[in-house]
């Protein structure tokens, strides 16, 4: 395991994408240390607010100030007047990791009263930022608990019917292609709708998570089947067979760990299908509901014609984060499948 | 086979050629001449200077019509173009709102206030040149409304459910036109006069029945003697057949492609002129192109392909900005009369599992006036305004918008921004703050669930502010947003919600149109409908005044009666209002005669639009 880090790292794309994500993942842990402002907090008399760039200003760092020239628009511009900033300063109170309760921020304005929106504000004046930092805990959480519940049953059903064949293996399959068949989106939708009165916005995160899932093990089960069906006959399991080993050590000891490369692979390249998929189901308006805050959601606030018409290009990086997510996922699975596969090689 | 084909050929060739010279050459039959009756000496004048006919006026319309038949249409496409063709007896007044001829040139009201007696104007033609009279007005009344469902004998049907003779078409105006379920009869007393008999008083039959679209007797009474009335004039009609549309209105249907668009022709015979004699419209033709939706309506406008345009409020910003180069002003027409309000679940009793309808300490809190009013004081209105609309709206405080200049009460108590009010009123109430959380007195904290439909962003965002506007209260609120059919179903059927954000669309003219929402045994009476008795003295009084306003005559005791009900509902807080959208069209400058008035908006005079041909 560690050498596979170290030759992913070895590797110029492997380490660029490795950055990427350890990055965000930090800022999704570390949300609340990283928002300036909380993930609900409205400011009606500043809509639309555009970002409000970091500058050095009378030695040290400031935001410029804005006023509102039209409140119609809303069109801003700056008074010239700067807003001093603060580095590890005290703030809203917000609790690190769910737990510990702190109230130091990376960045604070000096004055509170002053406005800092990194990325802008959205329709009814929320921090872009603040929203997107919080908002990537849903989005990326989405894809690992997804991929393990994924993974787990297709390890699960196509390890033991491929390892096992015969009637378990038909039946397996068959029920695998019963899930294929099943048209995964219009499950999908039939499932949210039928699901949203009983549940908040909060335990609709996990009901997504388990929705996506339980339709996306079939595929991976597949595979896996496959694999340990040919695993089976190698030489070496048929020695420990003949040696006497139970079942189950064979499939730990021997099985199990000819699989881990394809499992590791397949996880890194199917988790962007659970972040987009998010993505999609909130952006029908079926997926996180207000007041928590997700990529898709924020995406889906900004299909407006008027955010395009006016420009209010910053409601948009939502998606260039997912852009950003799903390139770095695909990558590292690039890299990893070229480590373990060396046959395979791309470049 | 190669021969034979070769010797077949020419066969073929012939045959295409015959078929093609079929299809051209079957000349379209030539139009019959149109019949055009002079302009009658009791046409109207409409004052103004005069303009220049012969103008194309291109619109754009989101959605598709589904029929082209003034008993059946529901929706908003199909009514507008239905309006293009069709009149009443009387219209409103662009500016008071008051009732002022339109077909009938006169009325009068018996003392008793049970005959009306109507005076048309005479020498009027229909668009295809037949005589106006008053036979079409009874037909429209006695045949098209109440004809009665007859069996083989002979007699009349009886409804099981009402009693009440079947009617053959039972369509929507028939059953809206229904004075206390019981019918109204139509006479004529000669050709130009007509007298409606009512069953018992009932104040707003002026404005109801003299809206009422008159049908062409000579045109329509083929199909009330089949039966077929309410199949008659579908879309096929106007594709197939467009000259059968017969109406009274400035425009009558040329073509009709559905999906793609619908073009109206001026009517030669309308039955105005201008002050220098000439015969209005003046437009030529009106092309209406169908699009998706409003956006894409809205977008067509921006660059300049249309020349009308009804703009939403947040979209006028970035659409003014093109108003330099396509040359359009956008006329500012003040608050519109649709608004917007949360309203709580305080529906009694159990559902048919038998459990409450919402949890005995909620419906404790949402049943008490204190709290209701509490929120309407947290509630941000201006900030919706400033932030949701863009400045675009208007707060609003009662009822009716301030747009209903007639029926709108000024001085109804106002709930301004004031949390201190607000936490003076729930603590009055028993509510404890404990914390950062709101607890009853029974210790339960206080949060509740709001839903609002999905597919309106200015609902989802004023639902959001909301949420926030009760947090600072220590109120936790969930939202839900969730389909438009799902909210009507659990609103007026399961009544499994415990609060609920909409709004209502174009304010009716008559405040008697509200009796179903304002009355408790209305099946809109949104927070507990379709009582059986008044569950408050407070809903008992608006029931006694509704009455009042539905048999009283004079408009002053009206006005009063209505005044007060705006009072009890604003002192009560069922519905608390949020805001109501300004409303703005958009108008190519070419265009002369735009007149915008705040109650008729800008198409009122639409007849005397003119511009010079491009």
């Amino acid at each position: 395991m560690k050498s596979l880090l170290l030759e992913v790292y070895r590797r110029p794309l492997g380490r660029a994408s490795l950055f990427v994500l350890i990055a965000l993942y930090l800022g999704a842990l570390f949300a609340g240390f990283l928002a300036t402002q909380p993930v609900n907090s409205q400011d009606l008399a500043h809509t639309y607010h555009p970002p409000t760039p970091i500058v050095w200003h009378d030695g040290g760092l400031a935001v410029p100030d804005y006023r509102v020239v039209d409140k119609s628009g809303p069109r801003y511009e700056r008074t010239g007047e700067y807003h001093r900033l603060r580095l590890l300063a005290p703030g809203f109170e917000y609790r690190l990791l769910g737990l510990l309760p702190l109230q130091r921020h990376l960045v604070q304005p000096v004055d509170p009263s002053a406005k800092v929106y990194l990325l802008g504000s959205d329709s009814t004046g929320r921090c872009v930022f603040s929203r997107l930092v919080y908002g990537s805990r849903v989005s990326l959480l989405i894809g690992l608990v997804g991929i393990t519940i994924t993974l787990f049953l297709g390890l699960l059903v196509g390890g033991l019917s491929g390892y096992f064949g015969g009637r378990i293996d038909f039946f397996a399959m068959r029920g695998v292609e019963f899930l294929m068949a099943i048209p995964s989106l219009y499950l999908l939708l039939a499932l949210r709708s039928v699901l949203a009165p009983r549940f908040n916005s909060d335990q609709m995160f996990v009901v997504i998570v388990i929705i996506l899932s339980l339709i996306g093990w079939a595929g991976a089960a597949r595979v896996l089947r496959g694999m340990s069906l040919s695993l089976r006959r190698r030489q070496f399991v048929l020695a420990a067979e003949s040696m006497g080993q139970s079942p189950l050590r064979i499939l730990r000891l021997h099985i199990l760990p000819n699989l881990a490369s394809y499992l590791l692979v397949a996880a890194t390249l199917s988790i962007p299908g659970y972040i987009l998929g998010e993505a999609a189901l909130s952006f029908l308006g079926l997926g996180i509901a207000e007041p928590a805050s997700s990529w898709g959601l924020m995406l889906s606030q900004a299909q407006n014609i008027k955010i395009f018409m006016l420009n209010f290009w910053w409601l948009l990086t939502p998606g260039v984060a997912m852009f950003v997510t799903v390139i770095a996922f695909n990558l590292l699975g690039d890299v990893l499948r070229d480590i373990v596969d060396p046959r395979m090689k791309t470049q | 086979m190669g021969l034979s084909l070769s010797r077949r050929l020419p066969v073929y060739l012939a045959l295409v050629a015959a078929s093609l010279l079929a299809a051209c050459g079957r000349p379209p039959a030539p139009p019959a001449p149109e019949k055009v009756v002079p302009l009658s000496e009791q046409a109207e004048v409409v004052p103004g200077p005069p303009g220049q006919a012969g103008a194309l006026f291109v619109t754009t319309q989101p959605g598709d019509i589904n029929t082209l038949n003034p008993l059946i249409s529901e929706d908003g496409p199909s009514t507008a173009a239905i309006s293009r063709f069709m009149e009443g007896l009387t219209r409103l007044d662009p500016e008071s709102g008051a009732i002022i001829p339109n077909l009938a040139r006169a009325w009068s009201i018996s003392e008793d206030g049970l005959s009306y007696t109507f005076d048309l104007r005479e020498g009027l033609a229909w668009s295809d040149g037949e005589p106006f009279t008053a036979a079409d007005v009874v037909f429209t009344w006695e045949e098209a409304l109440y004809s009665k469902e007859v069996d083989a004998a002979g007699q009349p049907v009886v409804d099981e459910k009402t009693g009440r003779p079947k009617l053959k078409f039972p369509s929507r105006p028939a059953f809206f036109h229904l004075v206390e379920g019981e019918q109204v009869r139509a006479e004529a007393l000669g050709e130009y006069r007509v007298r409606f008999t009512l069953p018992q008083r009932y104040a707003p039959f002026l404005l109801f029945a003299g809206g009422q679209d008159i049908l062409p007797r000579h045109i329509l009474k083929p199909h009330v003697d089949k039966g077929t009335l309410l199949d008659a004039w579908s879309i096929n009609t106007g594709i197939k057949n467009p000259r059968e549309l017969v109406g009274m209105g400035a425009f009558l249907l040329e073509s009709y492609r559905p999906g793609e668009r619908i073009v109206f022709r001026r009517n030669p015979n309308y039955w105005k002129r201008d002050s220098a004699g000439n015969r209005l419209p003046y437009v030529e033709r009106i092309i209406t192109r169908i699009v998706g939706d409003s956006n894409a309506s809205n977008v067509a406008f921006a660059r300049g392909l249309t020349d009308a345009e009804s703009i939403q409020a947040d979209n006028v910003t970035w659409i003014s900005r093109a108003a330099e180069r396509f040359d359009f002003d956008i006329h500012d027409l003040g608050p519109s009369s649709s608004t917007s309000f949360v309203w709580f679940n305080l529906q009694p009793g159990n559902n048919p599992e038998g459990r409450p309808y919402l949890p005995e300490h909620k419906r404790r809190w949402f049943s008490d006036r204190r709290f209701r009013q509490a929120v309407s004081y947290a509630t941000n209105r201006q900030g919706i305004v400033d932030g949701v609309f863009a400045g675009r709206a208007s707060p609003l405080h009662g009822y009716v918008s301030p747009k209903n200049a007639n029926w709108f009460n000024p001085d109804v108590r106002r709930y301004p921004y004031d949390l201190d009010r607000a936490r003076d009123l729930l603590a009055e109430a028993g509510f404890v703050r404990r914390g950062d959380r709101l607890q009853d007195s029974a210790g339960n904290p206080v949060e509740f669930s709001l839903m609002t439909n999905n597919n309106s962003n200015l609902r989802t965002e004023m639902a959001t502010v909301f949420a926030e506007d009760m947090a600072a209260l220590g109120i936790r609120v969930e939202l839900q947003f969730i389909d438009f059919n799902t909210i009507i179903r659990r609103t007026s059927e399961s009544f499994d919600y415990e609060a609920c954000l909409l709004g209502l669309g174009g304010g009716a003219p008559d405040p008697y149109s509200s009796k179903d929402i304002l009355m408790s045994d209305g099946r809109l009476h949104f927070w507990s409908p379709s009582q059986t008795s008044p569950q408050t003295k407070w809903e008992a009084r608006i029931d006694e005044l509704m009455r009042q306003v539905g048999r009283e005559l004079d408009e002053t005791k009206r006005r009063a009666a209505f005044f007060e009900v705006q009072d009890i509902l604003a002192e009560e807080q069922p519905m608390i209002f949020l805001v109501t959208a300004n409303e703005y069209v958009g108008v190519r400058r070419r265009w002369q005669n735009v007149q915008p008035k705040p109650l008729g908006g800008v198409f009122w005079n639409f007849e005397s639009f003119w511009a010079r041909p491009e």
